[in-house]
């Protein structure tokens, strides 16, 4: 450690973001829809609907490159967004895996021909993703995953199963880490190759989780055929890959779900003003918000990291740990507040939500694994 | 000022502090009840008390960017509390007070024969006048002759040795800053400054970056001591119980850091979210950094609850600064108030955005 910390730069936006934050207010005011449909099919329909009616207005992509559809804009302007969707019914964009990780790990690590290729259908929704990397034996140890592709002529052939892949049903395409060594060391032989999920072989089928709803599946891979122009950052390369799209899926991704919990915060409050008890529970209200603010200046941080470049190596697991903390925090809470009603009716989902949230820790590598990168990357230890 | 340039002033400042405050002295001083020998001298050689002072007063014109940043070094080398706001916070109220003894006691402070201390209303102060009739809980330095009592609106300056000025002594937490009790019952002594805004969140700032210094001496002394101190055959930095613990204490200080930064860059650009930011950190970053200390002791085991090891002068420097700010209980509380209220009169979901603009 040096003898003094620093502070870190935060999110600065420009001018042109002032002027866009009215834009898109604007035209939110205009054309939000309402609330999408309660059942999960009608709900995963409409929010594709929106992000194309969103791409269509100029709002998708507000930082991708203008020769991939983008804006060209500052990663600010992408703030301004999440932040702005905040206020509409639709505060989530349904294509947000690959907006936030797929499709910058594609500018960073991928061809020519595959930015062509894959960037312009993330940016209006007709091609979702999804992504394959745990299994059922390579969890926090992402690196002992077992999924081979292996090498016929111009093709991989793939064999294996992932679990715990988001919105698989839906995807057009996968991120998937296999290994296409078996006899490298564990950190090389392996590789991410980008695969239609539409290809033959390829079986999903729900993993129905605490909530016994379908939003993860386990997929299986049976003698699948990828071409090799479909690996990302080149053959044996994929743990620099996996690791660089993991780095993506924080700041605005963390922003985003920010956000969202500042929007249940709020509706915890409004159910505590109309019962006549908010001016009891200030204490209460006052640290969840401080939490959530910080994790807001947290994301920030990130953010201004990532704009500029110098982002600490394991600094985002501050930001995993911490939004694992508040959305755990936030929900029972709410749980403890509302007491017998929520746990009997599931009135305003916060059972549900409390439910949910224990996955927060899980996902996206475990608090356990965010507090070893913590001591390892940023405190030196080894 | 860039930010190279601010690490710079930074550096100088740790630099000479280091050199003048190391545990030993610290100890020695905290045993004694008092300031560390020497270190007022040393201080106003550095030209210290007139930093926060504008270039044509002899100061160095820093913007409060600059003064949080160097807060950084006053906690992380246990400078006084009093020394700090001695130049932070006194020196300038003295000078926009603009009266002739104001200026005799300016001139004492710059040239260290006169010292002084003060406090801070709760945040946003209601009133925003510190009521008068007030006992107030302050570090004084022991040449104190001027206090002050922040207000988010105006201030007052309280004239020390006027009559109905009655001053207890107290060993407070922070042993070598020490507190005393200050009440006034002749108004004779009070003289108010008005538009003190400047420097009522300046001091908030500097308090908060003040604990965030402070934590991270401690954590500064349990990293290499985990990985030196060895049990069971090896160090204990290798049992994850231990390195754990140590990840959570370096998120805690990078969270407060981001915090301290958006903080900043919000009251640089007069944001309207700069009150609601503050509040929520006035809760956050004392107890993160007290958590820091309170781990950094844990991982030290018996060594980290010795006197002589002068861990728990950065603890107790937080607990201080803690009290100072309002207690974890009231300044959740205060928190939850402020949001309340924003949310009352703004409405569910219709929060403004104002990220600060530009810079």
């Amino acid at each position: 450690m040096t003898d003094l910390p620093v502070i870190p730069p935060t999110l600065v936006p420009d001018e042109a973001d002032e002027g866009l934050r009215n834009e898109i207010r604007a035209w939110i005011r205009e054309n939000d829809p309402g609330p999408p449909p309660s059942s999960y099919v009608e709900k995963m329909h409409a929010l594709t609907e929106w992000q194309a009616a969103l791409h269509a207005a100029g709002f998708i992509g507000l930082s991708w490159p203008e020769e991939y559809g983008g804006a060209g804009r500052p990663l600010s302007a992408e703030a301004v967004l999440a932040e702005e969707l905040a206020f509409s019914t639709r505060p989530q964009l349904i294509n947000r895996l690959a907006l936030y990780t797929w499709g910058p790990t594609i500018f960073d690590w991928g061809t020519d021909e595959q930015k062509t290729r894959f960037l312009p259908g993330m940016l209006d929704a007709s091609e979702q993703w999804c992504q394959g990397f745990s299994e059922p034996e390579a969890g926090s140890d992402l690196a002992s995953v077992r999924t081979t592709a292996l090498r016929d002529g111009d093709e991989l052939v793939v064999n294996g199963q992932k679990v715990w892949t988001s919105r698989a049903e839906l995807s057009k395409w996968n991120g998937l880490l296999v290994r296409t060594d078996p006899d490298a060391e564990r950190h090389r032989g392996l590789s991410v190759l980008l695969v239609d999920m539409e290809s033959p072989g390829i079986t999903v089928v729900g993993f129905p989780q605490v909530l016994d709803e379908p939003h993860f599946s386990e997929v299986f891979f049976d003698d699948v055929r990828v071409p090799v122009d479909n690996v990302l950052g080149g053959i044996d390369n994929g743990w620099s890959v996996a690791m660089a799209a993991m780095a993506y899926e924080r700041g605005l991704f963390v922003l985003e779900r920010q956000i969202g919990l500042r929007r249940r915060f709020d509706e915890l409050t409004a159910r505590l003003v109309a019962d006549g008890r908010a001016e009891d529970e200030l204490e209460r209200l006052g640290i969840l918000y401080a939490e959530l603010d910080l994790l807001r200046s947290q994301v920030y941080r990130t953010l201004a990291g990532q704009i500029s470049g110098d982002l600490p190596v394991g600094s985002t697991s501050v930001d995993k740990l911490h939004l694992a903390h508040v959305y755990q925090h936030l929900y029972a809470t709410a749980f403890d507040l509302l007491g017998e009603e929520a746990a009997a009716t599931g009135e305003g989902d916060w059972a549900h939500d409390l439910l949910e949230s224990r996955a927060v820790s899980i996902y996206s590598g475990t608090s356990e694994i965010q507090r070893n990168i913590i001591a390892a990357q940023l405190l030196g230890l080894k | 000022m860039n930010a190279v340039e601010r690490a710079e002033l930074v550096q100088g400042l740790d630099d000479v502090l280091a050199g003048t405050l190391d545990i030993p002295v610290l100890l020695e001083a905290a045993r004694a009840g008092g300031a560390p020998l020497g270190i007022r001298r040393a201080m106003t050689e550095l030209g210290w008390a007139s930093i926060a002072l504008p270039e044509t007063e002899g100061g160095l014109g820093l913007e409060a960017a600059d003064l949080v940043a160097m807060s950084l070094a006053t906690g992380r080398r246990l400078l006084p509390t009093f020394l700090r706001d001695e130049a932070l916070v006194l020196a300038p109220l003295l000078l926009k007070s603009g009266t002739p003894e104001a200026g005799v006691k300016l001139t004492r402070l710059l040239e260290g024969t006169a010292g002084g201390g003060g406090a801070a209303v709760p945040f946003p102060g209601d009133p925003g006048t510190p009521d008068p009739t007030d006992a107030w809980y302050m570090p004084l330095a022991p040449e104190a002759e001027t206090a002050y009592v922040l207000g988010p609106d105006r201030s007052l300056l309280i004239d020390l040795s006027a009559p109905g000025v009655h001053v207890d002594r107290l060993s407070g937490t922070d042993l070598s800053s020490g507190q005393s009790r200050v009440r006034v019952t002749d108004s004779a002594a009070i003289s108010t400054i008005e538009a003190t805004g400047r420097e009522y969140l300046l001091w908030f700032m500097c308090v908060l970056a003040d604990c965030v210094g402070s934590a991270y001496g401690a954590l500064a002394m349990a990293v290499p001591f985990a990985t030196e101190r060895e049990q069971f055959g090896r160090p204990i930095a290798r049992f994850q119980a231990v390195s754990h613990r140590l990840a959570d204490m370096r998120a805690a200080l990078d969270l407060s850091l981001s915090g301290l930064s958006r903080l900043i860059h919000l009251a640089e650009t007069d944001s309207s979210e700069t009150a609601a930011v503050l509040h929520g950190l006035c809760f956050t970053v004392p107890s993160l950094t007290r958590e820091i200390c309170e781990s950094a002791i844990q991982v030290h085991g018996g060594t980290g609850f010795t006197w002589e090891y002068g861990l728990h002068l950065f603890y107790r420097r937080i607990l201080q600064s803690q009290a100072a700010l309002g207690g974890p209980v009231e300044t959740a509380r205060r928190a939850g108030r402020r949001y309340l209220d924003d949310y009352q009169s703004v409405g569910p979901g219709s929060a403004p955005v104002d990220n600060g603009g530009p810079s």
